[in-house]
């Protein structure tokens, strides 16, 4: 984690403040484990974090490591046990390598624990989002009513027309674009927005994309995230109120991008 | 076209180092004779045109574009044949980033210092991993660039009167 955490400025907390007051705020993209670049945040880092910026769900789900990348076993029992430690604060995703036939087994695993979600990452795993295999989690997902977070930022090829594909097959999926697809974002908003089963999620993207992002796309599609350890959630939260608030949106559809919309996913 | 008069009611040929200072501020700067105001009292107009407070936040705003476009060079630049050259602006970036001295920004500059500190760190291993896999996000360099050119943008934005 960075030693040195972004601050809100006391004019913008103030604005922040009346936003945030009694409501959810929830995280849609963080992580907990050790990722092979040396980035690691425990769930006890990840709280600390948490509480720092007034937010009070987080959905996580491991880091990419390659040395249990092969079922991500270990690294999802971790995920389970911060959800365990952290019932009402850690929101619990798993993530599986479609490369291996192992996956089924995994994913057979932690539906039966009580998982909310899957986590795809196509870039690390090295995998194509329409591939058969992803398509066979994806139809997992859907029988057992299951949220899939998909990476679709830095190193993935293909993005938009591999989404349209899978977004239009297995339309009762709920999918979460990670990193709101800003490699391509122009097309992707044209391609998937006025999806119902789709919602942007803003961790890592560009204040520029950010405005593109809330003046095509409905606030009703847009879920906030930070991506921490890589980022910070102090600065994705100031970010996407900063930005909507230049959007002229209300308070009310603030709230909702930064926990409502999750919220009516996760019930 | 108006003149000093209109302004002041006073005649154009009134010496301007007699003008109060108060009232000379109300008048655009090319009606006043600027080569009759004496050198003392210059900096007083400056200073009344463009306020301390005012200047200093263009400075402001100029370092983080400063800092800014050196972080999207170093972003750009960050693939496996111009990955030195990445590296050398964000040498720039972490330097720059200590001598700069306004305390209200110093939270964000320390932000920044880390960042590019904790990239730097990470340059054998981002390194090695450009090599292997081009065109991924070395070591979530790249992201963690984005996060500091966000704090520059957003600084900017809030800066900006």
């Amino acid at each position: 984690m960075p030693a040195n955490k972004y601050i809100i400025d006391s004019d913008s907390k103030e604005v922040y403040n009346e936003i945030c007051k009694n409501l959810i705020i929830i995280d849609c993209h963080t992580h907990i484990g050790e990722d092979i670049d040396g980035h690691k945040i425990s769930s006890k880092q990840l709280i600390r974090s948490m509480d720092f910026s007034k937010i009070n769900k987080s959905i996580s789900f491991p880091l990419n490591n390659p040395n249990y990348s092969k079922t991500f076993s270990t690294p999802n029992d971790l995920i389970w046990r911060s959800h365990q430690m952290y019932p009402e604060r850690i929101i619990p995703f798993f993530r599986l390598n479609p490369n291996f036939p192992a996956w089924k087994k995994e994913c057979k695993k932690r539906i039966e624990q009580g998982f909310t979600g899957i986590k795809l990452h196509p870039r690390s795993q090295a995998f194509r989002i329409s591939a058969p295999a992803v398509r066979d989690i994806l139809a997992q997902a859907e029988k057992h009513n299951l949220i899939v977070l998909i990476h679709t930022g830095l190193g993935v090829r293909n993005l938009v027309d591999d989404l349209k594909r899978v977004i239009r097959e297995f339309a009762k999926v709920k999918f979460i674009l990670g990193h709101a697809a800003f490699i391509d974002i122009t097309r992707a908003m044209k391609s998937v927005a006025d999806k119902d089963n789709v919602l942007f999620e803003t961790s890592t993207v560009r204040m520029f994309d950010l405005f593109d992002l809330f003046k095509e796309v409905s606030h009703k599609r847009v879920c906030f995230g930070s991506d921490i350890p890589y980022y910070d959630q102090q600065l994705s939260l100031d970010m996407l109120i900063t930005t909507a608030l230049m959007h002229k949106k209300t308070p009310s559809q603030i709230q909702e991008m930064i926990g409502g919309n999750i919220i009516q996913w996760l019930k | 076209m108006a003149k000093i008069d209109d302004y002041l009611g006073l005649s154009k040929y009134l010496n301007p180092a007699k003008i109060p200072w108060k009232k000379l501020n109300q008048i655009p700067l090319h009606l006043i004779p600027l080569h009759k105001i004496p050198f003392k009292k210059m900096g007083k107009l400056f200073e009344q045109l463009v306020p301390l407070k005012k200047r200093r936040e263009r400075e402001k705003i100029i370092n983080y574009i400063r800092l800014y476009t050196h972080l999207v060079t170093a972003y750009n630049l960050m693939n496996p044949h111009s990955y030195n050259r990445a590296f050398d602006h964000l040498a720039i970036v972490r330097n720059f980033t200590k001598e700069i001295s306004y305390r209200e920004e110093q939270t964000y500059m320390e932000n920044i210092h880390s960042i590019v500190s904790d990239i730097t760190k990470r340059k054998a291993r981002i390194i090695k991993r450009l090599k292997k896999y081009a065109g991924s996000d070395p070591a979530h360099a790249q992201t963690n660039l984005l996060l500091a050119q966000n704090i520059c943008i957003l600084r900017i934005i809030k800066i900006t009167p």
